[in-house]
């Protein structure tokens, strides 16, 4: 019989690449966490005063943005962005389940393979892109609608929001795809044994089943929708009023680089004001979200 | 031995299926007898499943499945031309081997079936999901929480939810597929209690491993064995006089 | 364990400051200048209007061909962009398509000019109107004028389609026809307007758009794009600027900080666009020389 090997450590404690490995893992860390406390107290401390400055009410729910004249109302952007940003998801999503459910559950599998091929390829397709179709193709086939009835013909809100909707689209159903795959099969066994047919069995088990991912989805895809500038600057004309369907506006996002280049003073501590603004808006939508996600969360988990 | 054609509820001719090249089921002729319970019986792997599977076609969700033969329901071939498969369902229902409730309320897990055959009306729902849960003895424990989640009952208490789940449609066979191996001693014995009381008005078809379930709760059994209906008879005779001698094999245990 | 939760605040600290100290304001430096033998060389940093891209870029190329060791930068962020940056010593030289404010904001700059440019007033190819009067044009971008019939043209609403406020070519064109007036809110231009960022964007968007109306430098128009509209009667062309018939003017401007020295580079580079040569090209370009 050989010898017995003892299972005593013979070095104490972790070995030096450990440690040294586990210091590395902490400066990453602490970086990324730095870097987020970081970017809040400088939006803070930058866009901070301008509000102190002209009032938190006369600012935020001001209806004239005219800075020449030191008018530094942003309600009417406010509201745009909402109303882009909302109207681009209210579309974008049951379109991006419709295309999701098509590609988990019902295309032959080659028809779904190059499906999602494309899908990815529109997501990597840079937003200024869509901005340079959207001004050549779509503004002028609305310019139609707006002449039809008798409106001023320009760049405008829905233009913005169908820009949107195909810009989040590839978010919303790449994620919603795998939130529906995600569904174990024992659900759809059991609705198609109880009678239903197949498309009942995806609407009414399988996609109640994927909410919390098909959630998921919407808050990325809003995130993106709600601090898109360039693309929109494009198409959207720009004017800083109360958005009409049909009429031009101005998104939170799209002062910013419009007038960068020429503000000074106290026209660049509003603008700063406005990323304040829009960091806010952001924090609120994924807070918003997520409570909605434990509510629902909380039921499936019983 | 088969029984007399009026108490045959259900009967396979020459049932074959392959799984693209494996030829899974071997001519299988078969009688299931009405208002009786009649175990599948046999070593893993011996197309038991396979073969519940057929009569509701569940099979046919499954893209390299190939059926050749009968199963004649109520004198309708199952597998014939314009036969509704969402009405064949209905009508035979099955019950799985893990308690599969739906993430919704016990109530709307009930309800789910009449509302896809277009049961609308409240008052009638509520009548149904009652009636359901009282068939399958979990009334008395649920009836205060019919809102609640039907994923926070017990393993047992799932499983009986399930069984009234597949009464709501108001079946006439039912399949069950090893519907306690997942549970516990007790709720096993509740839940055979149960098959055994809803024998007087359902047909049930029950795949069991368990070679002792199958003699206390079935009238007939049938031994199966790597794609074969190797011996079918009264449960009385397959255990204690089988007539093939695999069957007496695999009952004694000789292997498994 | 207990010693990583004190390290863990320590560092963060430290990487907070770190970062802080890094965002200080560039320094602006001038790197163009000459060597003792007096070839030019180096860079000069200059920026803003977008109207004078055509003769500046022009101007520039000319330049940098008789002297191979100078580059000349030019951003294009609007005249506003270009009076701040020069002031703050980011631009040598700025440029600028209209006068500098007198309110004491714009100080300490001088601004020479070197070209007078026409302002025209575009229309969509398809659109009838010939010629409008000072009356009508301010008030179809008031907004109290908001049908082309009320001017002569079919029955559709007008599109005004306006510069960025910091453009020189909107603070011209305002000044002239008497809109934008400070502490005279009544001379705004009409809320609804379609902001383009650049001269270009004016033109696209007055190509694209039937019933869109736009102004720009003359030295852009492109009349296979758009129509030009006659002010007051007058149509715009190098002759009625020549003549001063057309009225619908401005200059543009290079400039410099006063009392300020320029690089070498940087003013042989001015001095070259007020030579005859300069000039020349000038003119080239559909604008008057000074």
């Amino acid at each position: 019989m050989s010898e017995t090997q003892s299972i005593i450590a013979v070095r104490k404690g972790k070995s030096g690449v450990e440690r040294t490995m586990n210091l590395l893992f902490l400066l990453c860390g602490l970086t990324a966490v730095v870097c987020v406390v970081f970017m809040t107290l400088y939006m803070v401390v930058a866009g901070g005063p301008i509000i102190a400055k002209v009032g938190f009410f006369d600012f935020v729910f001001g209806r004239t943005w005219n800075p020449e004249n030191s008018q530094f109302g942003i309600f009417p952007m406010i509201v745009s962005s909402i109303a882009a940003t909302g109207g681009a998801v209210l579309i974008a999503l049951p379109c991006g389940v419709l295309v999701a459910v098509f590609l988990a559950k019902l295309a032959p599998d080659r028809i779904a393979a190059a499906l999602r091929a494309l899908i990815d390829l529109l997501a990597g397709i840079p937003s200024v892109v869509y901005g340079l179709l959207g001004a050549i193709l779509l503004v002028p086939l609305i310019f139609n609608l707006q002449t039809a009835l008798r409106l001023p013909t320009s760049g405008n809100l829905l233009a913005a929001m169908l820009i949107l909707v195909i810009m989040i689209l590839p978010t919303i159903i790449s994620v919603s795809e795998t939130a529906i795959r995600a569904v174990p099969k024992e659900y759809e066994d059991a609705a198609l044994a109880l009678g239903s047919t197949r498309l009942q069995s995806i609407f009414k088990v399988s996609i109640p089943a994927a909410k919390s991912g098909i959630v998921a989805g919407i808050v990325l895809g809003t995130g993106r929708a709600i601090g898109e500038a360039m693309a929109v600057i494009m198409v959207a004309g720009n004017a800083a009023i109360m958005p009409t369907l049909l009429g031009p506006v101005r998104l939170l996002t799209t002062s910013i680089p419009i007038e960068w280049a020429y503000s000074s003073g106290t026209h660049r501590d509003a603008l700063y004001g406005i990323g304040l603004a829009l960091f806010v808006m952001i924090m609120a939508i994924n807070t918003i979200f997520r409570k909605t996600l434990k509510k629902g969360g909380a039921f499936d988990d019983g | 031995m088969k029984g007399n054609t009026e108490i045959q509820k259900l009967r396979t001719e020459d049932l074959h299926l392959y799984y693209g090249d494996v030829h899974a089921l071997k001519g299988i002729n078969m009688d299931v007898h009405s208002r009786c319970i009649t175990a599948l019986i046999g070593p893993s792997g011996c197309g038991k499943s396979t073969f519940l599977k057929t009569l509701n076609r569940m099979n046919d969700t499954i893209p390299s499945v190939k059926i050749t033969g009968k199963v004649i329901l109520d004198g309708e071939d199952v597998y014939g031309k314009n036969v509704d498969v969402t009405v064949l369902r209905k009508k035979v229902g099955m019950v799985f081997q893990s308690p599969n409730p739906f993430p919704m309320s016990i109530y709307d897990n009930i309800a789910y079936g009449p509302r896809v055959h277009g049961q609308k009306r409240r008052h009638e729902l509520d009548e149904i999901v009652e009636r359901s849960l009282t068939s399958a003895a979990i009334w008395d424990e649920v009836k205060d929480r019919l809102k609640k989640p039907a994923l926070g009952l017990s393993g047992g208490q799932q499983q009986r939810l399930c069984i009234a789940r597949c009464l709501a449609t108001q079946p006439e066979i039912l399949l069950m597929d090893e519907p306690t191996s997942a549970l516990d001693p007790i709720s096993t014995s509740k839940i055979e209690e149960l098959i055994y009381d809803l024998k007087k008005e359902y047909s049930i078809v029950i795949v069991t491993h368990n070679m002792q379930q199958a003699a206390r709760v079935s009238d007939y059994t049938a031994f199966f064995l790597l794609g074969e209906l190797i011996e079918y008879d009264t449960t009385n005779a397959i255990f204690s006089s089988p007539k093939v001698q695999q069957t007496e094999n695999y009952i004694t245990g000789r292997f498994g | 364990m207990n010693m990583k939760k004190p390290l863990g605040i320590m560092l963060s600290f430290l990487l907070c400051i770190a970062v802080f100290a890094a965002c200080s304001s560039p320094a602006g430096d001038n790197a163009a200048g000459g060597d003792s033998s007096g070839e030019l060389s180096g860079t000069v940093k200059t920026g803003g209007s977008t109207s004078v891209e055509k003769v500046m870029t022009a101007l520039i190329y000319q330049f940098q061909e008789g002297h191979q060791d100078v580059v000349i930068d030019y951003e294009m962020n609007g005249s506003g962009d270009g009076i701040k940056n020069t002031i703050n010593g980011l631009y040598e030289i700025g440029h600028s398509s209209r006068e500098l404010k007198t309110d004491g904001t714009e100080d300490g700059l001088t601004a020479t000019p070197y070209a007078i440019d026409g302002i025209a007033i575009v229309v969509n190819k398809e659109n009838s109107v010939a010629n409008l009067t000072k009356e009508q044009l301010s008030g179809i971008y008031t907004g109290t004028i908001s049908n082309w019939s009320e001017v002569g043209g079919k029955d559709a609403p007008i599109t005004v389609i306006t510069r960025e406020e910091g453009s020189g070519t909107r603070s011209a064109f305002g000044e002239i026809i008497g809109i934008e007036v400070k502490d005279k809110p009544e001379t705004a231009i009409v809320p609804a307007a379609t902001v383009s960022d650049s001269t270009g964007a004016v033109q696209t968007a007055v190509q694209q758009n039937p019933n869109a109306i736009g102004y720009l430098s003359f030295s852009d128009v492109d009349t296979a794009k758009v129509n030009t509209v006659s002010y007051e009667g007058v149509k715009i062309s190098t002759d009625t600027l020549k003549n001063d018939t057309y009225k619908l003017k401005r200059e543009f401007y290079l400039l410099t900080k006063t009392g300020g020295e320029l690089s070498p580079a940087g003013q042989a580079f001015m001095d070259y666009v007020l030579s005859s040569d300069g000039q020349n090209i000038v003119a080239d370009q559909n604008l008057l020389p000074i």
